[in-house]
């Protein structure tokens, strides 16, 4: 596919136009074409959406946010959905448990002898009994929600028994 | 007067316009049926002209997708629940559709409620409508987006941190987290049942405060749900007197200079007008609620994630959510062991008792407690941003949540064209005055 690019872009750039291709996967490969060569500019994991906008750019107005720059914060971002390799798995764990050492050190300060136990006392906390109304669950859907069931019963345990 | 049909067939135009195609949007997960659409609205019209209409009665409602509407996909934006259609509805829906209130859709969200800016939904990001190109904050980011867009009237979001009040403030929209029991939250995948709430977004207070008055009732099926009083709603119309106005100490945290002035500004305007008097709060430990927060929802979520194994419905939660969530996940897991006891969760909620007894001390020497909603302008999607950085977004929202207050979000103004919301806080169960401070507020904007 090919991207448009305004003339801003192409000065910026000192390219004359840009390609995208689609490798498999999430990868996208981005070429310029000068004459008869082809050349590559990067090849990158990104999201269709990213790539769907990087037109949005405008590298003059912001060169921070210039196409290389712009692509690779879209790799590193932590934050947009991606599906999760074994690798990064374990880089998350141990991210979270660094975030909750610091945190716990930082609440340390705290005199916890001196602060009342954090759960609520109610004066009437009896439940009213036989109000409950199973019919409002629609069966049927709730059926069709379960990945493996019989006629009348949900596969709790798969190939456990 | 324009009717339901009409105001419903506009609606979707605005949609099949800027929500998938245009400006992509991306607020909606999941539209309702167009002919169903349609026969529900001739139906409300027809009570509206014969006076045995709802008190919702030509409202257009969307749903955050962590709430469960019979018939439709609950998915929390997640690959996990994508194909969860729900077999039930939740007490809010049913209270919306007896009064007669149109549901339309469900609405993006961070997965799983797991986010601050929206863009961490399996379904992409949901775009700013009023600043393209940013973040519209989250996790009610469809919500936030479809109101501030004008693909409904209003919509119902969750609030565990601030999720109802980070995005209405980067929208430029009302947002309101009630006090946490005043609405039943049976039928919301819940995130962190410590602090989940449901509440309303809407284009106004008194839209808002409608929604909000329909929803809040005591249901036998919540544990923690307690009777509160009707908002009474000449009052609200009424500018309330002898105000006193808490401006919180915030010189503690990171807070965006030029937010600082407008939300300062903001305040001298309504107090010299009305002769409100101000009061500087100090919270001692506001500068732990990040800290304090965030060890409770990492452990809630993973106690609150067992179900999700792939046998009843969907797939094995582990396998199929994106990295933040599974963050959250692993992270609960690991300091929730038996070694770690007293540690970080229970740590954790000692700490938020403290700052629910220090904002119970403040709300003894003023009325409301008033501070910007977030420290900071939106990003842009998908920019690199670090995990503290993105967890600070919700840091002037979470005190509030630790607390069970209720609060609001109303717009203060812009800065370099992007919305930003102004937070008002109340003691719990003091959204009577909450709503009438807002109102005045609203009414000088």
């Amino acid at each position: 596919m090919k991207i448009n690019l305004s003339n801003k872009c192409r000065g910026f750039f000192r390219i004359k136009n840009i390609w995208k291709y689609n490798l498999p996967d999430a990868w996208r490969l981005f070429y310029s074409i000068e004459g008869k060569d082809l050349v590559s500019s990067s090849i990158v994991l990104v999201s269709i959406w990213c790539c769907n906008n990087l037109l949005d750019i405008n590298p003059i107005r912001n060169p921070a946010k210039s196409y290389k720059y712009f692509i690779l914060k879209f790799i590193m971002a932590d934050f947009l959905w991606h599906e999760i390799s074994e690798k990064e798995k374990q880089k998350i764990k141990e991210q979270a448990r660094e975030i909750m050492d610091s945190f716990s050190k930082k609440l340390s300060r705290i005199n916890v002898s001196k602060i009342s136990e954090p759960n609520i006392e109610r004066k009437n906390c009896e439940r009213k009994e036989g109000e409950g109304n199973c019919e409002k669950i629609d069966r049927k859907i709730m059926f069709e929600n379960a990945p493996e069931k019989n006629s009348d019963f949900i596969v709790g345990e798969r190939k456990v028994w | 007067m324009v009717t339901t049909l009409q105001k419903l067939q506009n609606y979707l135009k605005e949609i099949e316009k800027n929500d998938k195609n245009g400006k992509k949007i991306n607020a909606f997960l999941e539209l309702r049926n167009e002919k169903d659409l349609i026969a529900e609205a001739k139906i409300i019209d027809e009570k509206i002209k014969n006076k045995t209409a709802g008190r919702l009665a030509g409202k257009i409602i969307g749903i955050k997708a962590n709430i469960n509407v019979l018939g439709l996909h609950a998915s929390c934006a997640s690959k996990c629940l994508e194909n969860y259609k729900s077999p039930y509805d939740a007490f809010v829906v049913e209270k919306i559709k007896k009064q007669d209130g149109l549901i339309i859709g469900m609405l993006n969200m961070d997965e799983f409620a797991s986010g601050s800016s929206g863009e961490t939904s399996a379904f992409g990001p949901t775009k700013n409508p009023v600043a393209l190109g940013k973040i519209t904050g989250g996790s009610s980011s469809g919500p936030a987006a479809a109101v501030a867009g004008n693909f409904c009237d209003m919509a119902l979001g969750s609030d565990t941190g601030g999720s109802i009040r980070n995005p209405a403030s980067h929208c430029g929209i009302v947002g309101i987290k009630p006090t946490y029991s005043v609405v039943s939250r049976y039928g919301l995948i819940d995130l962190a049942m410590s602090t989940d709430t449901i509440g309303p977004l809407a284009k106004n207070v008194y839209d808002a405060t409608l929604l909000l008055d329909v929803i809040k009732e005591k249901d036998e099926k919540d544990a923690i749900s307690q009777e509160s009083k009707r908002i009474d709603f000449k009052k609200l119309e009424q500018t309330p007197k002898e105000i006193v106005v808490g401006i919180l100490d915030i010189s503690g945290l990171k807070v965006d200079e030029r937010i600082k002035k407008l939300i300062e500004e903001k305040i001298n305007l309504v107090v010299k007008k009305n002769n409100w008097k101000t009061k500087k709060i100090k919270i001692e430990n506001l500068d732990l609620a990040i800290e304090t927060y965030y060890p409770i929802v990492y452990v809630e979520v993973f106690s609150g994630t067992r179900k999700l194994d792939g046998r009843r419905f969907g797939k094995k939660i582990e396998d199929s959510c994106g990295p933040e969530f599974l963050r959250r996940i692993l992270g609960g897991s690991e300091i929730s062991k038996a070694e770690h006891s007293g540690r970080y969760y229970h740590l954790a909620l000692k700490s938020k008792k403290l700052i629910e007894q220090e904002f119970k001390m403040a709300f003894k020497e003023v009325d409301c407690i008033i501070c910007p909603t977030v420290p900071i302008l939106p990003h842009n999607i998908g920019e690199k941003i670090s995990v503290e950085e993105m967890y600070a977004y919700d840091a002037l929202t979470i005190p509030s949540s630790l607390a069970g207050n209720c609060c609001i979000s109303i717009p203060a103004g812009k800065i370099q064209n992007i919305p930003v919301g102004l937070q008002i806080m109340c003691d719990k169960f003091q959204e009577q005055k909450m709503l009438e401070i807002a109102r005045e507020i609203e009414r000088g904007n």
